[in-house]
């Protein structure tokens, strides 16, 4: 095993795993939380980009191209440095919500364009027969639509996870510890930078497989066959 | 299975990759030969910012560190190259032989001596905490209390002092350097800041809301760093700083750059 401990001397790392382990929890949970608010404010302005009513598609179509026209860490600076207090809050969000939050809205445009091609994809047929048995518009979307479309796009949802997850290291530039600060902690006082980015690189890898399986559990248990 | 072992397939090719890397390292008996026989010193630094080692409005790079190189090499005699790199790309470049040595503010301590070596201390510099003037703090110690926040540039000496230091006090560990930090307490993000004293000097110009609080809790050793096995320029380096250090040119610039804001008038 010598030739290992050469380049990755796993003894440093050992001594080093409850930082990692600190670090995985956190990407893991803001990633989480990013995930929930970008899946629900995707399908929110999925709908409304679709609406006919112009107000709501505008308004959806400048939000998407907005985010997608700026750098992310530049979204995280605007939310976490210039956002004053929130009236209902009553306080400034703190480096760990406005993170999140950052996050998520800046997934949530992505997702948005992924899942309305999801919606988009679910035949004429379909809609109709559900109006047939007399479902209205929620009813229509909660029953019939989403759940088929959201089967459909599970793959690029999944690619856009993984892209969250590993965007996720950037909130540490306001000071949230994460999984690619474990990583910096052993470069900065061993100066050993094989043993702290290639045991980040598991452990995002590690993320991003269970959350390859929940994908292909999910959409085996909930998805059907799809068509 | 057949997706583990496609993942354990592709962890193999990875560490495959690494160690090509690691045989690829240049492998010469003595560094300052191929330096001389070139005719060219190859240093890596990072831009942490003022006064240090920046771009200035010239466009030029300069700084403290840089300046000291730079009369290194026209003292030897031979062409700088400087190699521009991110702190954690600033240890693979010298062990892979990129760069002869690495010039940055860089702390040595026990553990990092094991991977690099360190040259003496070129300059002894003094840490500090600054924060807005309407703060009620006077000496640093009055931030080090529960309830109040330091921000710091993530994984710097600074981090593992305030630990020790101020334990109760919330810690706040920016990524983007100190310029981030700054920008962290102009904004009441952190009550207070923590940097050298040349780089807080700094930023006293450019924030003229902000104030040093008085006393220093800590003096660091500023060190250019090389391979481990280097011993010949390690011992000129040495060499080269007594030199300067005993002739005043050290002192000179370390006036210049290190000890008030009259660089800011050139750059």
């Amino acid at each position: 095993m010598d030739w290992i401990l050469d380049f990755y001397n796993y003894r440093v790392v050992a001594q080093y795993l409850p930082e990692f382990a600190r670090g995985l929890g956190s990407t893991a949970w803001i990633s989480l939380f990013a995930l929930g608010i970008s899946l629900s404010v995707g399908t929110i302005v999925a709908i409304m980009r679709m609406s006919s009513n112009p107000l709501l598609w505008r308004f959806a179509a400048a939000y998407i191209q907005a985010i997608r026209s700026t750098p992310l860490l530049i979204q995280i600076y605007l939310i976490y440095f210039t956002l004053p207090a929130l009236p209902l809050l009553g306080r400034r969000l703190d480096e760990l919500e406005g993170g999140i939050i950052a996050l998520g809205l800046n997934a949530g445009a992505y997702m948005s364009e992924i899942i309305r091609a999801g919606i988009e994809s679910i035949s004429r047929g379909q809609i109709e027969g559900a109006m047939s048995v007399g479902m209205n518009y929620v009813k229509r979307m909660r029953y019939v639509v989403l759940p088929q479309a959201f089967a459909r796009v599970a793959p690029p949802l999944l690619g856009q996870t993984a892209v969250l997850i590993k965007d996720s290291s950037l909130v540490s530039f306001i000071g949230v510890f994460e999984l690619f600060g474990a990583g910096l902690v052993i470069l900065n006082e061993r100066l050993m930078p094989n043993e702290g980015f290639l045991t980040v690189a598991v452990c995002y890898l590690f993320i991003y497989t269970v959350m390859l399986w929940l994908t292909v559990y999910a959409q085996r248990h909930f998805g059907g066959s799809g068509d | 299975m057949r997706r583990v072992k496609k993942i354990s397939k592709l962890l193999g090719l990875g560490l495959c990759a690494l160690g090509l890397s690691v045989l690829s390292q240049s492998a010469s008996a003595d560094v300052l030969n191929d330096i001389v026989k070139r005719g060219e010193l190859r240093v890596a630094v990072q831009t942490q910012g003022p006064p240090v080692s920046f771009v200035d409005k010239n466009g030029e790079r300069t700084g403290f560190a840089i300046e000291v190189v730079k009369m290194m090499a026209k003292d030897m005699g031979v062409e700088l190259k400087l190699l521009d790199y991110d702190w954690k790309g600033l240890i693979p470049a010298v062990n892979s032989g990129k760069a002869d040595f690495l010039a940055a503010d860089m702390t040595p301590n026990a553990k990092r001596t094991l991977v690099l070596s360190f040259t003496e201390p070129y300059l002894y510099s003094d840490v500090v905490l600054y924060s807005k003037k309407k703060q009620p703090f006077q000496k640093w110690q009055d931030v080090c209390k529960k309830g109040f926040s330091i921000g710091v540039v993530q994984g710097s000496s600074n981090v593992g002092l305030l630990k020790k230091l101020c334990p109760d006090t919330t810690i706040k560990e920016f990524a983007g350097g100190g310029p981030a930090v700054a920008q962290a307490v102009a904004a009441d993000r952190a009550d207070a800041g923590i940097n050298d004293i040349a780089s807080a000097a700094g930023y006293m110009v450019e924030y003229t809301d902000f104030k040093i609080l008085d006393g220093a809790p800590k003096r660091w050793p500023l060190s250019f760093a090389t391979r481990p096995d280097e011993h010949h320029l390690l011992r000129w380096m040495d060499n080269y700083f007594m030199l300067i250090r005993n002739d005043g040119r050290l002192e000179k610039l370390a006036d210049y750059w290190m000890r008030g804001p009259v660089w800011k008038k050139d750059h």
